[in-house]
């Protein structure tokens, strides 16, 4: 088998499974499944291009959402959509606690519509963590940041998702009780 | 622990990165504090959501993965050559052969120039300047240039005015025969070394008589200049100054060309 041949076979075998997992997170970076195929498509050819440099043996999943991630940043840098934010409730401690309160039944939909709202950088942590359950040393590595950043930004995008559904069930509950 | 340290580190327990000692405080806060038991159940739960969504959520990537690697192949085609270790090493080895070649060559010539010039300037300075005894000196110079260059006159012929006709012999230059022709006037002697022309001597020419490109170099304080004609390769040497050298070079030449 050519030397050449061997390394597509190592790729295919190593690389080529995570691209599922690359378009999931390409497509809640980027809102639109065409620009986050291209994205990946982008990913993965940096990655055979690079894939000499690539060092057996470690997380090469890592290694392709480090190169996912400078990719979703150039196509931001062009495309500079301001993401939507929302502000954070405070005081919540000042209200009647409950000790473990159920999330309600949402719809797929609803869920990644609310993770759509969310900044991209609180978009990104929240994927990478919870979704890929990369820890946050990995992901402060894959960002370059400091982990102190990621945890805070990790900490808000949980709170600013949570917040989002609850509102969207109260008005869900409210439409139920007028109709 | 208090409540807002709990919170801090509550990203790092969520992921497993809490060493054994922070996570035996978390938990020992947890038990206590129910704001907090509250906060990190429902964290656990809404990521449980977020992450049900994604394992329903099935994405057809066969044909991303088809264009990828379309693209890989298509991108391969220009730059495959290169990627070969086998390859690059016979062209690495290619290229060393190559400059090494050109290195060899350029030593061995620059070696011959600097060879026929210093021989010259070494067989002036010894049997001219410094009379070393040595055999060979003929004073039958017409049966000389006969029988080595193929001209009886020519000996005679290249001596500047002026300049007389002392005596002559066979030697060597840069592994090639010349006769070596010693000439004096009232001032001093020069050298004259004559060959029959094989080849082009070395360097550029400074200038050109009758068709006699003629060469110049200096070496250990000696002069030399040098032309060719059709026949001929001539090689005065002195310790004149160059441009006096040089003259008698052209002087010569414009004389036998």
């Amino acid at each position: 088998m050519s030397f050449e041949c061997m390394r597509r076979d190592e790729f295919e075998r190593v690389a080529m499974p995570h691209t599922q997992s690359l378009l999931q997170a390409a497509q809640r970076l980027s809102r639109a499944r065409a620009v986050a195929e291209d994205m990946v498509q982008e990913t993965l050819l940096h990655a055979w291009n690079a894939f000499d440099r690539f060092e057996r043996g470690t997380n090469c999943k890592a290694w392709l959402f480090r190169i996912l991630i400078n990719v979703s940043r150039q196509y931001h840098r062009k495309n500079q959509a301001r993401p939507v934010t929302l502000p954070l409730d405070s005081g919540g401690s000042q209200k009647v606690v409950q000790l473990y309160v159920a999330p309600p039944q949402f719809a797929t939909a609803e869920v990644l519509s609310a993770l759509n709202m969310l900044s991209i950088d609180h978009r990104l942590v929240l994927m990478l963590a919870v979704v890929e359950g990369f820890t946050c040393k990995e992901i402060a590595a894959m960002c370059a940041l400091p982990v102190g950043t990621v945890m805070s930004r990790l900490s808000r995008a949980r709170a600013e998702l949570r917040h989002i559904l609850t509102e969207a069930e109260g008005s869900k509950r409210l439409a139920a009780n007028a109709g | 622990m208090n409540c807002n340290e709990a919170k801090y580190v509550m990203p790092l327990y969520l992921s497993g990165e809490l060493d054994a000692k922070s996570m035996s405080d978390f938990e020992l806060h947890l038990d206590q504090c129910v704001l907090c038991h509250r906060e990190i159940e429902e964290q656990r739960a809404y990521d449980n959501l977020l992450r049900a969504c994604f394992v329903s959520e099935q994405l057809d990537v066969r044909n991303l993965r088809a264009r990828v690697w379309n693209r890989i192949m298509t991108s391969d085609r220009g730059t495959l050559f290169f990627r070969r270790p086998a390859r690059l090493v016979a062209i690495a080895a290619m290229l060393l052969l190559a400059v090494c070649t050109g290195i060899v060559y350029l030593s061995v010539r620059s070696k011959s120039v600097a060879t026929v010039y210093a021989d010259a300037v070494d067989d002036h300075y010894e049997e001219v300047v410094q009379r070393t005894p040595l055999s060979g000196w003929r004073t039958d110079l017409d049966m000389l240039g006969q029988r080595q260059l193929g001209d009886s006159e020519i000996i005679n012929k290249l001596g500047p005015a002026g300049y007389q006709l002392v005596r002559a012999r066979v030697c060597e230059l840069g592994g090639e025969l010349y006769v070596h022709a010693e000439y004096k006037n009232e001032k001093g002697e020069i050298s004259i070394f004559i060959k029959r022309r094989s080849g082009d001597l070395p360097g550029a020419a400074k200038d050109v008589v009758n068709g006699c490109p003629i060469h110049v170099e200096t070496t250990r304080g000696f002069q030399v200049a040098g032309f060719q004609t059709e026949q001929f390769t001539v090689l005065i040497v002195s310790d004149l100054p160059s441009t006096e050298n040089f003259r008698l070079a052209r002087e010569s030449a414009s004389r036998v060309a």
